[in-house]
């Protein structure tokens, strides 16, 4: 009798606990839904009183005035953020991945000196030193350009802690033999780590690569000229360009958030995972 | 009596001759560092003790342009702000996170990660986008929360010109941003508990009350702390958000430090060096809180040692 109770209430807390939970994702995913159902109405649609919840008629209008654009700024900012983001996430990757290497492997004068160096710039404030950097990179010519826009995000005290740490539990033996038969560290890091680590590669590159496309305050101190215009400049510029035309605005903001999306689907679990650790860290 | 300690980190040979290409991989992390991190702030440390613009030459001042920014009403105004916001999200994020993670438990695995997955989406979306969207959902007219409202027999809410208001349509998007990506880590945290504790208990005839009050809570004591650090000094950062929607009004109601100076950047006509000072003062700040999650891990490694 008293099994069969306790049955019925788990049973019972596990129905109620599925409705919450869903109620919960619905209302999370309910912003984008509704921005998704927006850009395929037209202007008297998408804010009509009383609501309207689906489109009478599926339009691809609002796509359309959102790519051809005149100056073809949108377009052009989604091939040129997609490129900064590509090339950042492979140099990020290359360069703190051997650092995280030398320090989980090598042995050097100042190496502590140095990792402390490396490490710190996980604690200091973007907006402490966003005044100075920018001062810092107009001095060095680079305002409007690719380089300001990829370069000072690149090198992240984060991610050489979290490559190291993953180097660190590998084990030593991987690469002895290797040494042994006369390879040098720089063969052993490329033919030996690199494809030991897809996993911590796979979770900060997309981190890295999300980063990039959603910045938004460095790209606009740096880049005025509408050439190297990334994507979130241009999603801020659309309330003003298209005012109250609700549909195109939604039209171009769910392009915008697609690419970091699909990348989070195609790595989820990776991805979750990372949060852990890198919250639990 | 020196020679042990050493010998523990003594350089052989091999190491020698390894040196060489350590500091050559090293190098592009370290110069880039150098340029983009380590020289910036040296500058604004230095920079915040002169009085200086774009057009005018340097002149040294001392703390001058700390007791300037410190009174300044704007950045004072903004501190506030910050406080209130953080006052006012981080216990809702904890409280939020904690309870869904509960509802999770509750949950088959697969349905789990099937909800977890859903509700991280948002958090991978940028404040700027967030903020479009949300402008929309809150239109005054024909935004879909008003028409609810409505539907419902409330007034219509013009959420962005009234204080009030304003600092509510802020904290949506921002709670709406990092519920996933909390609850997941308040969900792994739960999960850590061991399930013995919990039968111990059971077994005693303890309430599932008291079991929250002397089981759960106590053993994710250090996600609860770190949480609330990362919460407490991602807020004091806002920017994105309180930028799109509000640009930190009505009349400074959600002007927020990030916006203060970006706002005192951007106008190359006023003084910087006093601007400088207040985002020294946000180091010296956001160091202090984060220095909490070094004394918690460090007690932790003692408890464990």
């Amino acid at each position: 009798m008293v099994i069969i109770m306790k049955n019925t209430t788990k049973t019972i807390s596990r129905i109620v606990n599925s409705i919450i939970a869903l109620a919960v994702a619905f209302i999370a995913l309910f912003p984008l839904l509704w921005m998704v159902l927006a850009s395929f109405k037209n202007k008297k649609e998408v804010l009509a009183v009383p609501l309207k919840i689906l489109p009478k008629v599926w339009s691809m209008e609002n796509f359309k005035t959102v790519f051809e654009d005149g100056t073809m700024a949108y377009a052009r900012s989604i091939f040129v953020t997609m490129l900064v983001a590509v090339i950042a996430v492979v140099l990020s990757l290359l360069i703190n991945m051997m650092a995280g290497y030398v320090f989980a492997r090598m042995n050097f004068y100042f190496k502590k000196f140095l990792w402390i160096y490396c490490i710190i710039s996980m604690y200091i404030p973007g907006m402490t030193i966003l005044l100075t950097s920018y001062l810092v990179v107009h001095r060095l010519g680079m305002l409007d350009t690719l380089a300001v826009l990829i370069l000072p995000g690149v090198v992240s005290g984060y991610n050489i802690f979290f490559f190291r740490q993953f180097f660190l539990n590998l084990p030593l033996s991987l690469e002895e033999a290797a040494m042994i038969d006369g390879a040098g560290r720089i063969k052993i890091f490329f033919r030996i780590f690199i494809p030991l680590s897809k996993s911590p590669m796979v979770v900060l590159g997309a981190g890295t690569f999300i980063g990039y496309w959603n910045s938004f305050l460095w790209p606009s101190m740096t880049i005025t000229q509408p050439k190297y215009m990334q994507i979130m400049q241009i999603i801020r510029s659309l309330k003003s360009v298209y005012s109250t035309n609700y549909g195109a605005i939604m039209a171009g903001t769910a392009i915008a958030v697609i690419p970091p999306i699909v990348l989070f689907f195609i790595f989820q679990k990776h991805i979750v995972k990372g949060v852990v650790l890198s919250g639990l860290k | 009596m020196k020679h042990g300690k050493k010998d523990h980190n003594s350089i052989t040979n091999l190491d020698k001759r390894d040196m060489k290409i350590a500091y050559i991989m090293l190098f592009p992390a370290l110069i880039m560092l150098t340029i983009f991190v380590i020289i910036p702030l040296i500058m604004a440390i230095q920079k915040s003790f002169y009085d200086w613009n774009f057009y005018v030459e340097s002149i040294f001042v001392g703390f001058e342009n700390y007791k300037i920014i410190v009174n300044t009403v704007y950045f004072q105004k903004a501190v506030v702000n910050a406080v209130k916001f953080i006052v006012l999200i981080v216990p809702l994020m904890l409280l939020v996170s904690f309870g869904f993670a509960h509802v999770l438990k509750n949950l088959t695995s697969k349905m789990a990660t099937m909800i977890k997955t859903a509700i991280y989406i948002p958090g991978i979306i940028s404040g700027i986008a967030a903020s479009v969207i949300f402008i929309f959902v809150m239109d005054y007219k024909g935004g879909i929360i008003n028409q609810v409202l409505m539907q419902l027999g409330f007034d219509r809410v013009a959420f962005l010109n009234n204080p009030f208001w304003a600092s509510v349509a802020i904290i949506i998007p921002t709670v709406w941003l990092g519920l996933g990506g909390n609850t997941i880590l308040m969900y792994a945290g739960l999960m850590n508990v061991p399930s013995e504790y919990y039968e111990a208990a059971s077994v005693d005839g303890a309430t599932s009350f008291k079991q929250l009050i002397y089981i759960t809570i106590p053993q994710m004591k250090n996600i609860f702390v770190l949480m609330c650090i990362s919460l407490t000094t991602g807020t004091l950062q806002m920017f994105d958000i309180p930028y799109m929607l509000t640009g930190g009004g009505p009349s400074n109601s959600t002007l927020t430090p990030m916006l203060y100076l970006y706002n005192n950047y951007r106008d190359t006509s006023k003084g910087m060096g006093y601007t400088i000072a207040g985002a020294v003062l946000m180091l010296i700040i956001i160091t202090a809180i984060n220095s909490v999650v070094f004394a918690v891990i460090r007690s932790e490694k003692t408890v464990e040692g």
